[in-house]
């Protein structure tokens, strides 16, 4: 676990793609190695939160609780990006993700991250296509499930 | 006692030391006789046995030293003795004797007056300082916003100083200087009149003239001390603004205007000295302008022999003594005018009307009795030291029983009503009444035990947080010290002596029964009590945990300890996270601690290894050395600042990342870069002893799991394991003394009570690992009943000058606490919490509220805040609004049951 796996690591995230590799390996500096151990919850819905994990090693679930129970949405691999939305608005995690194996992750701060959207437009750019297609998907589930209660009465 | 200060500077010190004074004066009365004689002396020597008048007959005798009372002139005086009948060298013997015996009476006798004068100089500068802080602490509410602390201190400390040593000299000194100058005087008068005239004349002329042309100086004098003072209470406010002017970048405005300060200190001062000098010329000139005369007119009449030269010389001996007597009393003049602008400079400061009455603060060591309600706000109104209204004509009336919410923005109101409750700000209108009685009457005694106020800026003095918590609770000596620390006879004899109150420091003032408890034990309970309702117990316990062992002698024994960490390493062992601590092991390499904490594995309290900043002859260097450790860690040091040089060395805006690493300063950046150039391709021990250094430095506080550099194998990590016992061995013996290693069956006074009990580092990679040690910790501390003396310890951390060493929220909890600690009848909390987050107030309110229903020590309260969703928990809600109540409503948990007609 040295800085330039961690490096390597973060390069292979679809977010830094465009990211120079000098700056990857600060952003590697800046961050720090957390274990979770299987049953962990790297986050939890409702709570605060400002760092985003990036997975280096095992598999976590994404889960959301509503009123209809709770519902596994996704499940992320290495490389993988969590809590990154979070970070943009002091807002409490939208979902509860829970290692499944050990999990080794990057923890990267808040100032950490947002300085480096600052110096690379393109990880905005990133970030904003991963809200719009959440958006969109929430968009179409609202009319999916508007339709549905109009179907039922 | 009166509450005003006397104006003058004369009467105040013959109002309070009329005896003494009398005394003094006696005394100094008693001593002129042999003054006197002492001069007649040495004529009656050289005109006697040394010229031979009276003498001229071998074996002539004479009647030498008679004592006559009455007109030393004329014939009626009534001879008691007659004296000694003696011969020429007897009577030289005799009368040379009798000189030295006048020279020891008067020396004694200045020593007496001198000792008493100087102590009743001392005993009236206790009182006056005394009183001028009796004042202070009585000062109107309003005022203390007004004056400058740092001035105030300045009068107190420095400009009633010099009124101590006057003050003692007040009476005494001019009737002594009198006494001696006419005296002298006399004596010339009676050898030759007419040189007596001319020196009386040149008195008068001096007399006259000098006070004349010190009018200057006394106003030059004047303005040097007011501008002194400005001067001191201007370097204050720097030192307390000193963040705010260095972050608006205005420290260049705040030089100039020092600067401008001390120019006119200095011209003051300079035309002061310009003045002085000139006097003390005029002065000088004045007073051997006589002797002059003596010689010139004198010798004239003695060769003529119209005086004999016996009498001459005693004329001349006798005026020696006169100008030193006149310059002290022209002196003592200038000195009395002096004192007196000082005192009247400084009482004038101290004269603020009204002062809160005397009684109003009297020391009460029974109970104060309970407030009967309810507080009845009749059209009140309160202004603002500008005049805008601040509340406007409100009529209220709360029970001593009620649970109040004041909602309000800042400004609005809100605050206000809390503040005339405490009658921090009186009302400008209306009328406020408790009960039946005015608020404003209620005794200050009374109210600083019954009602309870926490705003949002309390004030601690310097010390520990317990000592904060404790002063709510200083009510008055409940309990006589211990044996050999109470104030003895003495002290309490000159406190009398001085006015001052006879109330002793070293007493235990702490009120048990004001916080509902009967001894130290049921407090210390109370005190967990009342830290865990406003959510302060857990930073007080890791304060606690985090102190060293040595800091505070708290009756944890080493082996309570030793058995913490065994069970501690016990439990852990057969949790499920084990791992969560990387425990010191001897044999074993700690990946969580530093290079330099590995190879030391303990802790050294020595200065030379207290601070990292290891110098150049530092005994380290050359232990590193022996096991060739030094080459190595030259090579890690050097490796990392490459990395870090070739990261950071041309962007700049990633410092604070560099700063978290807390390898390299980023100030150093460019010095480790050329070091880096310098040392390119060169073996170790061609390397300069500076660089190789620095780079060890680097390496030091190097670790792996922190910095992931990659720069420790297995084998660099054997290595600082084998040196660690040589390491030990190696050191001077100074240092070795000074040493404790970790050895899991001792303790180590050096490091923190966590530390100890750990016995290793928690491996923070782990999620949630610091928290499941903790809360193992804290468990393990509480089966063992240590949880207590860990508070304790706690409480001993010292918070700081106005408690700066912990943060606002820390402040506002402790203040809080402190007030809820002394059990009020009445709790009014005043925006107390406002730099908490809203879910931790809401907790602390609720668990307020819990405490207040109980029924044993229920209270009252009335909580001010801006943030409306507390108020559900209350049972009455006011709204303010500009001064204005707008609404007064039941709480929305609780509905109030309409009141029968």
């Amino acid at each position: 676990m040295s800085l330039e796996e961690d490096a390597l690591a973060l390069a292979k995230v679809e977010l830094f793609a465009n990211v120079a590799p000098r700056r990857l390996k600060l952003l590697a500096l800046a961050s720090s190695r957390v274990l979770f151990e299987g049953g962990q919850a790297l986050c939890v819905q409702g709570q605060e939160g400002d760092e985003a994990f990036i997975l280096i090693s095992g598999e976590a679930d994404v889960s959301i609780k509503s009123a209809n129970g709770v519902a596994v949405v996704a499940r992320l691999k290495p490389n993988d990006v969590v809590g990154e939305l979070a970070i943009l608005r002091d807002m409490p995690r939208n979902a509860t993700v829970t290692a499944v194996t050990d999990v080794a992750t990057l923890r990267i701060g808040k100032q950490d991250f947002l300085n480096l959207l600052k110096e690379f437009p393109e990880v905005s750019i990133e970030v904003m296509r991963a809200l719009a297609e959440r958006l969109v998907r929430t968009t179409t589930e609202l009319a999916n499930s508007r339709a549905a209660a109009k179907s039922e009465n | 006692m009166n509450d005003e200060i006397d104006r003058s500077l004369f009467r105040y010190v013959w109002k309070h030391s009329r005896v003494q004074q009398i005394w003094i004066l006696v005394i100094v009365a008693l001593s002129m006789p042999t003054y006197f004689l002492a001069f007649d002396i040495p004529k009656l020597i050289v005109n006697g046995p040394i010229q031979g008048q009276g003498f001229e007959t071998v074996g002539a005798t004479q009647k030498v030293l008679p004592v006559a009372i009455g007109n030393p002139f004329g014939d009626q005086s009534l001879t008691l003795f007659e004296g000694f009948e003696l011969d020429r060298m007897g009577a030289l013997v005799a009368l040379s004797f009798a000189f030295l015996g006048y020279v020891i009476i008067n020396g004694l006798f200045k020593v007496y007056i001198n000792t008493y004068k100087g102590r009743l100089g001392e005993r009236m500068l206790r009182r006056l300082r005394y009183q001028l802080v009796d004042r202070i602490l009585r000062f109107p509410i309003a005022h203390y916003r007004r004056v400058r602390s740092s001035e105030i201190a300045t009068m107190i400390k420095d400009e009633v100083e010099p009124l101590g040593g006057f003050i003692g000299e007040a009476f005494a000194q001019p009737a002594f200087l009198v006494g001696q100058a006419g005296a002298a005087l006399l004596f010339i008068m009676l050898q030759s009149w007419m040189l007596g005239s001319v020196a009386l004349a040149i008195l008068v002329i001096q007399t006259a003239l000098i006070p004349r042309l010190r009018g200057r100086l006394r106003q030059l004098a004047l303005q040097r001390q007011l501008t002194a003072r400005e001067l001191s209470g201007r370097v204050s406010e720097t030192v307390d603004g000193a963040v705010d002017i260095r972050l608006n970048d205005s420290s260049n405005f705040e030089r100039s205007d020092i600067s401008t300060r001390l120019a006119k200190i200095f011209f003051i001062r300079f035309n002061f000295y310009k003045a002085k000098f000139l006097i003390k010329f005029l002065n000088n000139f004045l007073a051997q302008f006589t002797p002059f005369v003596f010689y010139l007119g004198g010798g004239f009449l003695a060769i003529r022999g119209d005086l004999d030269i016996g009498q001459l010389v005693a004329v001349i001996a006798a005026y020696k003594d006169l100008p030193g007597p006149i310059k002290e009393l022209i002196d003592w003049d200038y000195q009395r005018l002096d004192a007196q602008v000082k005192y009247t400079q400084v009482v004038n400061q101290f004269d603020v009307s009204p002062l809160a009455p005397a009684d109003s603060q009297a020391v009460q060591t029974d109970q104060a009795p309970g407030l009967t309600g309810p507080i009845t706000f009749r059209q009140v109104s309160a202004l603002d030291d500008s005049g805008n209204t601040l509340l406007n004509a409100l009529d209220l009336t709360i029970n001593l029983d009620e649970r109040v919410a004041v909602i309000g923005a800042t400004g609005g109101g809100a605050e206000i009503v809390a503040d005339t409750i405490v009658r921090l700000v009186a009302p400008s209108s209306g009328t406020l009444n408790i009960g039946e009685a005015p608020l404003a009457s209620l005794p200050e005694w009374q109210a600083g035990r019954r009602f309870g106020y926490a705003g949002a800026e309390p004030f601690f003095a310097q010390g520990t947080a317990r000592d904060a918590l404790m002063s709510g609770l200083r009510h008055a000596p409940m309990r006589p010290a211990p044996e050999g620390m109470a104030m003895n006879a003495a002290d309490k004899r000159e406190a009398g002596a001085s006015g001052n109150p006879v109330l002793d420091r070293q007493a235990d003032w702490i009120d048990y029964a004001a916080a509902g408890v009967n001894d130290e034990a049921e407090l210390a309970a109370r005190i967990t009590n009342v830290l865990r309702l406003v959510g302060l117990e857990d930073d007080i316990y890791a304060f606690g945990l985090r102190s060293n062992l040595s800091d505070t002698a708290t009756e944890t024994s080493g082996a309570m300890i030793l058995e913490a960490r065994k069970k501690f390493l016990d439990r852990l062992a057969k949790g499920e996270n084990a791992s969560d601590v990387d425990p010191f092991v001897a044999t074993k390499f700690n990946t969580h601690l530093t290079l330099l904490q590995n190879l030391v594995f303990g802790s050294v309290s020595a200065p030379e290894f207290l601070s990292e900043d290891f110098s150049a002859d530092s005994p380290l260097w050359t232990i590193l050395a022996a096991d060739e450790l030094d080459r190595r860690f030259y090579q890690i040091g050097r490796n990392a600042a490459a990395i870090i040089v070739d990261l950071f060395g041309e962007v700049s805006d990633n410092i604070q990342i560099l700063e978290r690493l807390d390898l390299i300063d980023p100030d150093d950046l460019s010095e480790f870069e050329a070091a880096l150039r310098q040392t390119e391709g060169l073996d170790f021990p061609e390397v300069a002893p500076e660089d190789r250094q620095k780079f060890m430095h680097v390496a030091f506080n190097y670790c792996e799991p922190r910095h992931r550099l990659g720069l420790i194998n297995d084998d660099l990590c054997e290595a600082v394991v084998a040196s660690r016992q040589a390491f030990r061995a190696r050191l001077p013996e100074h240092l070795a003394s000074a040493f404790a290693f970790h050895d899991p069956d001792e303790i180590n006074p050096d490091v923190s009570l966590q530390d100890n009990i750990l016995f290793g580092r928690i491996a923070d990679e782990r999620s949630g690992a610091v928290d499941r040690v903790n809360a193992l910790l804290r468990e393990i501390l509480e089966d063992l009943g240590l949880s207590y003396s860990v508070i304790e310890r706690g409480l001993n951390y010292d918070i700081g000058t106005g408690g700066r060493r912990l943060s606002l929220s820390q402040r506002q909890q402790l203040g809080l606490a402190r007030v809820l600690l002394k059990r009020p009848q009445f709790l009014i909390v005043n925006r107390g919490l406002s730099a908490l987050d809203a879910r931790t107030v809401e907790k602390v309110i609720q668990r307020a509220l819990e405490m207040s229903k109980s029924s044993s020590d229920g209270f009252g309260v009335l909580w001010v805040t801006a943030t409306e969703s507390h108020s559900a928990m209350f049972d009455r809600v006011l709204n303010f609004s500009r001064g204005e109540l707008v609404s007064d409503e039941a709480g929305k948990q609780f509905v109030r049951q309409p009141v029968p007609a």
